[in-house]
């Protein structure tokens, strides 16, 4: 997964908001409350701590975000975005569409 | 279909000439199979013998008509059946299929109507089951106040509108209040799988992804809601959800970039994954960045995370599939003119792809980074720090050596030999510009420094070390580089005075305290040789004080270091004193024999005056003459450990055959499972594997324990030694070690289960790729008929590389099997054994220098 996701900060971030928002979201998903999320933020945080490391990542790194185009993107909401219900109206659509096969 | 298509159609039965009987069964035969079409020729044809018997059958085959015509959206079609029913009942048709019909013609709130009436006429509280859903169905969706319902049904319409609500709760987040609304919906109401779904909506959101799968899973297929809780249920399941044999993807693919809040991909996604499931890696990109004006790009976000994928999923394809992607996305971004974020993607994936190639000259990717640093200067700008590390990565491309390609070689040659640097004047010309961009960073220079080491270029590697020391005085790993080279060139005060600074700035490390305890012992050898006794005994004496209490540790170990100045005093020319610390450093530790016989072995490999060694001798014949297992496992220890400093003497090599002599004696003794263990893996661990001695203790083990998982794995290793080089692993290797991997499962051994499972791994692996070989070589010889000679070649090249693999994986097998000796499970003491050996082999590995 791509660490700037996980770590929920711009590429262009530097080592202060790097860390800061490291430490927030260590407090959020401790090893305790959610060992696999604290696990994932750590391995994202030793990624991108210093330059030579952020920069090393951009130029060498090899991961792929999935498996195929979908994948990725599922992988991508799972790991990095909030689920956010459709507002009513779409809601409505959503549901009608739902009584043609 | 016309009559006169239908007489053409081969083996047509016109109902007209068969008996009742047989157009009874035809009937019942399709319906069963509702083909209500056919089933229908006959029965218009049974109605027209018998009238009363046969029409409501009729009509109830002309309702399940409409009925799956208007699943399928054929409302016109479904209307015209709907006149065939009025104008054989006189009536219009019932409520239900009304109802339906009006759902699909999407005019929800009038369906709602027909369905409230319905289940007015027909009384109430008599609906079956699948009849109360799909009237819960069709007042949901009709999403507006039905009147008749108010009046005339105020409980269903209370839940009506408890359902309403709470998808309006759900909608703003507010997923307490949405369950709350809940509370008023029965369990046997007719909206109770309405309340299991809108409770797996509340699920999902919040992130409970077992409660929500709970909630989503159970509605029948061919619902509403079974259509509308799939795509939660395949995000849940990341993309893993079976579909039908038949259906179609892209619709489920669609919905949940819908429920996804990402309407902008649901034109896009589907496609793309449909033609990268295809194998049209190139187009999906193609269709992609044609949909997405965006993409690819550099900037957080989805779009960053799809180009990720697009340009660095040729990393995880095969070589072929990647190459003609590779080739497919230069030809689109080559339509694609003056797309610089693409291209510097594209150069970055293509450096990364190509650089394992054999095919690329050294200059040719030297070029080829180049030009990635051009496109990243015309995206982002200049960035020396970048520019740096390009460099640096190519100096270690082109510093790295070069493998032995005779494996077989290595497999019986232990200590390999330094191999020749792929390219070490481009390597150290990359290093050097990339230190010219950025002189302060360490690693390179040390990276260089190693560079120097393995092309034995000593004035250089000097200066860099001179640098090096300038440039980071205070750096641990700089000073231990320092003292160990001193220490290489003999200045002993120095180099120990480096390493004696690297321990103090960093006391935990605890390869600088075994460096410091080498370069202690190695000057203590060369001063005693010197007859420079205060030299020596100050070093000892510093070396005992760094030293540990127990004895795991050969190097640091408090008591083999007496033993060793006891030998240091007696090469000085002071036996006395030697004889009196050697028979204080006996008192201590020395129940198994292994002191006596590390005192006589190292005297031997320091060449201490014969008289030492004799007396040495005279004390291991007592140990010598009747062997204990245990004993016989300390001195293995011993004996390996010592053939680390001196590696090829013709007198060890005649004491590794009195070891395993006596070790074949002591098989006759009780012996305890650690014991063996460590016999059998000095035994398989020589040059030239003891075959007696591995068979006599692993055969004594499995007698005493027969399930247990180490010994068969011993077992299995000692069956496959002895054909070698004859026999590649089959599958009955396989199964044989995934039984032993269920045995250490079963006992909880797990270092054990881990390397069972790398080697089945490897094993399987090695199948697979014979499999492929074949298919290959199949494959070659259907397309290749004609070159007889070219298929021939390869053929011999696929059984050399099979061979090659094989020897590969033998020696990786060996070598693994080692790793598993001493820590077993429980004890952390026994970890630490294993690490502190590992440790001892890499600083003694110098065969220049025995001590």
């Amino acid at each position: 997964m791509d660490p700037y996701e996980v770590l929920g900060v711009s590429p262009q971030a530097d080592d202060d908001t790097i860390r800061k928002a490291y430490l927030e979201l260590v407090r959020r998903f401790s090893p305790d409350s959610d060992p696999e999320a604290f696990k994932r933020i750590s391995q994202a945080y030793e990624l991108v701590k210093s330059e030579k490391l952020r920069l090393e990542h951009y130029l060498f790194n090899r991961d792929v975000p999935g498996d195929t185009p979908f994948h990725a993107f599922l992988q991508r909401v799972r790991v990095c975005e909030k689920r956010k219900p459709m507002a009513f109206e779409q809601m409505k659509v959503y549901l009608r569409k739902c009584t043609k096969k | 279909m016309s009559k006169f298509k239908k007489h053409k159609i081969k083996g047509y039965e016109s109902p007209k000439l068969l008996a009742t009987q047989v157009l009874e069964e035809k009937t019942a035969a399709d319906l069963d199979r509702q083909n209500y079409r056919r089933a229908k020729e006959w029965l218009k044809e049974l109605c027209k013998r018998n009238k009363e018997l046969y029409q409501p059958r009729l009509i109830a085959c002309y309702q399940g008509l409409a009925q799956q015509m208007l699943g399928k959206g054929q409302l016109p079609e479904a209307k015209t059946v709907f006149e065939q029913i009025r104008l054989l009942t006189g009536r219009p048709v019932n409520g239900r299929l009304e109802a339906q019909s009006l759902t699909v013609a999407d005019d929800y709130s009038a369906a709602a109507s027909v369905s409230v009436r319905q289940y007015g006429e027909e009384g109430g509280g008599t609906l079956t089951a699948a009849e109360g859903k799909s009237l819960a169905d069709a007042l949901v969706i009709a999403f507006e106040d039905i009147p008749e319902l108010q009046e005339n049904h105020p409980d269903l319409h209370r839940e009506l509108l408890a359902v309403r609500t709470a998808l309006v709760h759900l909608s703003a987040e507010r997923f307490a209040d949405a369950q709350n609304e809940l509370k008023a919906i029965g369990r046997r109401s007719i909206f109770a799988d309405w309340r299991l779904f809108i409770k797996g909506l509340c699920a999902f959101y919040a992130g409970d992804d077992a409660k929500a799968r709970e909630a989503l899973q159970p509605f029948g297929k061919d619902s509403l809601l079974f259509r509308a809780a799939r795509p939660f249920i395949h995000i849940i399941n990341d993309g893993a959800t079976p579909l039908s044999k038949d259906e179609v993807k892209e619709p489920l693919l669609m919905d949940i970039c819908r429920i996804l809040n990402r309407p902008e991909l649901d034109h896009v996604l589907p496609r793309a994954e449909y033609l990268w499931r295809m194998g049209r890696h190139a187009d999906s990109f193609e269709h992609v960045s044609r949909m997405l004006s965006d993409f690819p790009t550099n900037e957080p976000g989805l779009l960053r995370t799809l180009s990720r994928f697009y340009f660095q999923a040729l990393f995880h394809m095969s070589s072929n599939q990647g190459d003609k992607y590779f080739r497919d996305l230069h030809y689109i971004l080559k339509k694609r003119r003056n797309n610089d974020v693409a291209n510097l993607l594209y150069a970055r994936s293509r450096n990364l792809f190509f650089e394992t190639d054999q095919g690329f000259s050294d200059p040719d990717l030297l070029r080829m980074w180049e030009e990635f640093l051009i496109c990243h200067q015309r995206v982002a700008g200049e960035s020396s720090r970048l520019r740096a590390l390009v460099y640096a990565h190519l100096g270690d491309l082109f510093g790295n050596t070069l493998g032995d390609d005779d494996a077989c070689e290595s497999w019986f040659d232990r200590r390999r030999k330094k191999g020749t640097t792929r390219n070490f004047r481009l390597a150290e010309e990359a290093y050097e510009k990339s230190l010219a961009l950025y002189p302060t960073d360490k690693e390179i220079h040390l990276k260089l420094l190693a560079l120097y080491e393995q092309g034995d270029i000593n004035t250089r590697r000097n200066r860099k070390l001179d640098e090096i020391s300038r440039l980071f005085p205070d750096d641990k790993d700089v000073l231990a580089k320092n003292g160990n080279y001193c220490i290489e060139r003999k200045a002993y005060l120095k180099g120990i005075e480096y390493l004696k600074m690297a321990v103090a700035l960093d006391p935990l490390a605890r390869i600088n305290r075994e460096a410091l305890g080498v370069a202690y012992i190695k000057a203590s050898l060369h001063f005693a040789r010197q007859k420079k006794s205060p030299r020596y005994r100050e070093f000892m004496k510093e070396a005992v004080e760094m030293g540990e209490a127990d004895l795991t540790n050969m190097t640091l170990g408090r008591p083999y270091l007496r033993v060793r100045q006891a030998i240091f005093e007696w090469i000085g020319g002071w036996e006395k004193e030697g004889n009196l610390l050697l028979a204080e450093a006996m008192e201590n530790g020395n129940e198994d024999g292994r002191l006596s016989y590390f005192a006589y072995l190292i005297s031997r490999a320091y060449e201490a005056p014969l008289p030492l060694i004799s007396q040495r001798e005279n004390a291991i014949k007592t140990i010598f003459a009747a062997p204990a297992p245990a004993v016989v496992a300390a001195l293995t220890e011993v004996i390996q450990y010592v053939r680390l400093i001196v590696p090829d003497k013709g007198w060890l090599d005649k004491e590794f055959k009195r070891l395993n002599a006596c070790a074949l004696k002591a098989a006759n003794q009780p012996c305890t499972h650690q014991d063996a263990e460590k016999i059998v893996h000095y035994a398989f661990n020589e040059r030239w594997p003891d075959r007696a001695l591995i068979h006599r203790y692993v055969k004594k083990m499995l007698n005493l324990d027969p399930k247990s998982p180490l010994f068969l794995y011993f077992q299995y290793l000692y069956d496959k030694s002895a054909h070698l080089f004859q026999r590649p692993p089959t599958e009955k290797d396989l199964q044989r070690l995934r039984d032993i991997q269920a045995l250490a499962v079963e006992r909880n051994e797990r270092l054990l289960i881990n390397l069972l499972g790398k080697e089945i791994r490897q094993v399987e692996e090695f199948l697979s790729s014979s499999d492929d070989d074949d298919y290959d070589a199949d494959e070659k010889d259907d397309d290749e008929d004609d070159d007889e000679d070219d298929d021939e070649d390869d053929d011999g090249g696929g059984g050399n590389r099979k061979a090659t693999d094989f020897v590969k994986l033998a020696e990786q097998l060996v070598e693994e099997m080692g790793r598993i000796s001493g820590p077993r499970g429980k004890s952390s003491s026994r970890r630490k054994k294993k690490k502190a050996a590992t440790s001892q082999a890499s600083l003694f590995d110098d065969p220049d220098c025995p001590f």
